[in-house]
């Protein structure tokens, strides 16, 4: 089947109405939960991921985008209006938009934020549309010890990236492996370290756990505070001020476009993220200002500089997922997991197996850009007021949908347990300043770890480090570059940065 | 680090910390963050001790997959998690004695005032009854109960929210998910 052939049989697949509604619902409820302070994206796809699975692939899996979406671009809102962020990658927001929302021009930078959200997303889901191919034609050419290796190197970069420091990321890394290996070995079918506990002969399962450190723990760690809701200054919706003018727009094209290409070139790399890309864009915005002293003093330019790179990640973050399974945050190991729940297998293969599909689901992306920029335009003062509801009704709710979600994945009432054990756990860790996402990342990519360090194995006769390094170069570098990494890290990271911030200005010789 | 962190206790505001709501010092802040992190160090490594005890007996091995060739060794089910294992207790230990060495940590928010570590275990220990009572009974009951007794216990007084959540919402996302989705629950 040529290209084109695909691409139109995409086209045609996604002019089903109900794809649609359900783009909007995911939408909707995305900005909601990223709209409140304290929740994140991955709470909203946690809960919401189960119900997907009821779902057929081109409804569920759009769904889960459009709330992915729809998080993100929440989370600016309370940024802007209060100065604090709904999510992490609106913590650069905030050093602008209450400054703003101070001088009475909240709305413009509600409405700066949607605009360079909007077009940092779709100019970023075009890239990738047009890169996935290419990309899944290399991947192809890989085998298992290729697969092993990037695994490996992708683990190490999520440990390197991690909050908390690298030992504690690895440690993460490591943690999620182990559980990993409860249930039957991928190879030989052999149970392990189940404890003579039937319900643990099938592993532990993914819904349940997510549920529990993302959740649970949240629940527990807001909890903590005082406040009534989860913000305690009043948002005066009737002061946000008028509307962003079109030449306000148009003077920050540039850096629109600047943040565009930083977020989209990060979202490639596993384990870089929207954090990462607001920050960068934001400082990049600032380096190249010609009035940088006007910076933390209510800047349009600052909103979109941070709200165009964040949202640029969300495209090219779906190539290593699709082109080679592997999730680079844990939203993507989420939509890994609804991947996996409908059938479908990303890799090298997917491509040439389900081109239609995959096709499809890229181009509902772009679709929900466009609804949100529609959706956030209209709705945006009744997002604004999400900010003042009491966390007395909000908790218990968010404790009600983990339950739920649990229990409608597999309808197993031990996989409540599951959950209720991995809250604790998650409170813990969240507590100790552990990063969950190599945790979720190794847990998810375990499995295809070790079958394809077995197949390495037996390819290399048990001789596996010299047939990495001179009969499979590729995966032996990768696996170098992994070990220069660990052991001289902080050189390999200060000269990446270094080097990514001069390519994009930001190091201030711009 | 990326939209997933959770960020609603990286703002001071957030949190509902003013300046006078922490009781420890500056010094006993840092000390008991030490010490959360030896202890943290201490449970991995004790746990990567366990694991490694186990295995052999958590782990049957196939005679068949040991040695499909008298050249070489094939990896077996314990082979992985036991690598893990050493992978862990390796890190778990060089954490730990950084931290004796003088590392200052990063569990930034350790500390947890009596009443927050109250309404945290009364809340889980109530999700935990909710829990045994959805498997027990089903869905409506059990959620109306739990979610009238956590609202209530969180400070919620106002009777029509109150009834509007623990009535209204279970049964609208009774027959939505029933009705519209068709996925069942108890």
């Amino acid at each position: 089947m040529t290209d084109m052939q695909i691409v139109f049989d995409a086209l045609q697949l996604v002019l089903r109405p109900e794809i649609y509604f359900y783009i909007a619902l995911g939408l909707v409820l995305g900005t909601i939960v990223g709209a409140l302070p304290g929740l994140t994206t991955v709470l909203a796809m946690s809960l919401l991921l189960p119900i997907s699975f009821f779902m057929d692939p081109l409804l569920g899996i759009p769904f889960l985008i459009g709330v992915y979406k729809g998080g993100i671009y929440g989370g600016s809102i309370p940024a802007v209006l209060v100065g604090i962020p709904g999510t992490g990658a609106s913590i650069p927001t905030t050093f602008e938009g209450p400054a703003l929302t101070k001088q009475g021009k909240g709305r413009k930078g509600l409405e700066m934020s949607l605009f360079a959200s909007v077009f940092g997303d779709i100019s970023s889901d075009i890239v990738t549309f047009l890169l996935l191919a290419p990309v899944a034609a290399i991947a192809l050419l890989i085998g298992p010890p290729e697969q092993f290796a990037v695994i490996i190197f992708s683990l190490i970069l999520l440990s390197l990236a991690s909050g908390g420091g690298v030992i504690k990321g690895l440690m993460m890394t490591a943690f999620g492996m182990i559980l990993a290996t409860v249930g039957q070995d991928p190879i030989n079918g052999v149970p392990r370290l189940t404890f003579g506990i039937f319900e643990m002969t099938g592993g532990i399962s993914l819904v349940p756990m997510m549920l529990g450190v993302f959740a649970v723990s949240e629940v527990l760690l807001n909890l903590e505070t005082r406040t009534r809701s989860l913000v305690s200054d009043h948002v005066d919706l009737n002061a946000i001020g008028e509307k962003l003018k079109w030449e306000e727009f148009w003077a920050s094209r540039r850096t629109i476009l600047r943040s565009t290409c930083i977020g989209t070139i990060l979202g490639i790399v596993p384990g870089v993220g929207q954090v990462v890309a607001a920050f960068l864009g934001y400082n990049a915005a600032r380096k190249a200002s010609k009035t940088p002293e006007n910076f933390g003093k209510g800047e349009l330019d600052g909103v979109a500089g941070a709200e165009a790179a964040n949202n640029a990640v969300n495209g090219p973050t779906l190539i290593p997922l699709l082109t080679l399974g592997i999730p680079g945050d844990k939203v993507t190991a989420i939509l890994l997991g609804a991947f996996v729940a409908q059938g479908l297998s990303p890799g090298p293969r997917m491509i040439e197996q389900q081109g239609s599909l995959v096709y499809a689901i890229l181009i509902t992306m772009v679709i929900a850009n466009l609804m949100l920029l529609v959706i956030g335009y209209v709705f945006m003062r009744h997002f604004a007021r999400l900010a003042t509801i009491s966390k007395s009704s909000l908790l218990p709710l968010i404790l009600m949908f983990a339950l739920l979600g649990t229990y409608i994945s597999r309808s197993n009432g031990f996989d409540l347990s599951v959950m209720l054990v991995f809250g604790i756990i998650g409170y813990c860790l969240r507590k100790l300043d552990f990063d969950l996402a190599p945790f979720i990342i190794a847990f998810i990519l375990c499995p295809v770890l070790e079958k394809t360090l077995g197949q390495t194995v037996v390819m290399a006769r048990g001789e596996i480090v010299p047939f990495l390094l001179f009969e499979r170069p590729i995966a032996g570098v990768f696996v170098v570059l992994a070990l220069i990494m660990v052991f001289s890290r902080k050189a390999v990271k200060n000269s990446i940065v270094r080097g990514f911030q001069k390519l994009v200005g930001a190091d201030g010789n711009a | 680090m990326d939209a997933g962190a959770g960020i609603g206790d990286a703002h001071p505001r957030a949190q509902g910390r003013t300046g006078v709501q922490d009781i420890n010092t500056e010094k006993s802040n840092a000390d008991s963050r030490i010490r959360a992190e030896l202890v943290s160090a201490s449970v991995f490594v004790v746990l990567s001790i366990i694991l490694l005890l186990t295995i052999p007996f958590q782990i049957a091995e196939l005679t068949s997959s040991v040695h499909l060739s008298s050249r070489y060794r094939t990896l077996t089910a314990s082979d992985f998690p036991f690598a893990i294992g050493v992978a862990l207790l390796l890190l778990s230990s060089g954490y730990f004695i950084q931290m004796l060495r003088g590392g200052v940590g990063t569990a930034r928010k350790f500390n947890i005032t009596a009443e927050a570590l109250r309404k945290i275990i009364v809340v889980y220990v109530m999700l935990s009854i909710y829990v045994v009572l959805f498997r027990l009974i089903g869905y409506l009951i059990p959620t109306a109960i739990f979610l009238m007794a956590t609202t209530l216990y969180l400070g919620n007084r106002n009777w029509i929210s109150i009834i509007g959540l623990a009535i209204v919402t279970p049964l609208v996302i009774y027959t939505v998910l029933n009705k519209i989705l068709f996925v069942s629950i108890p």
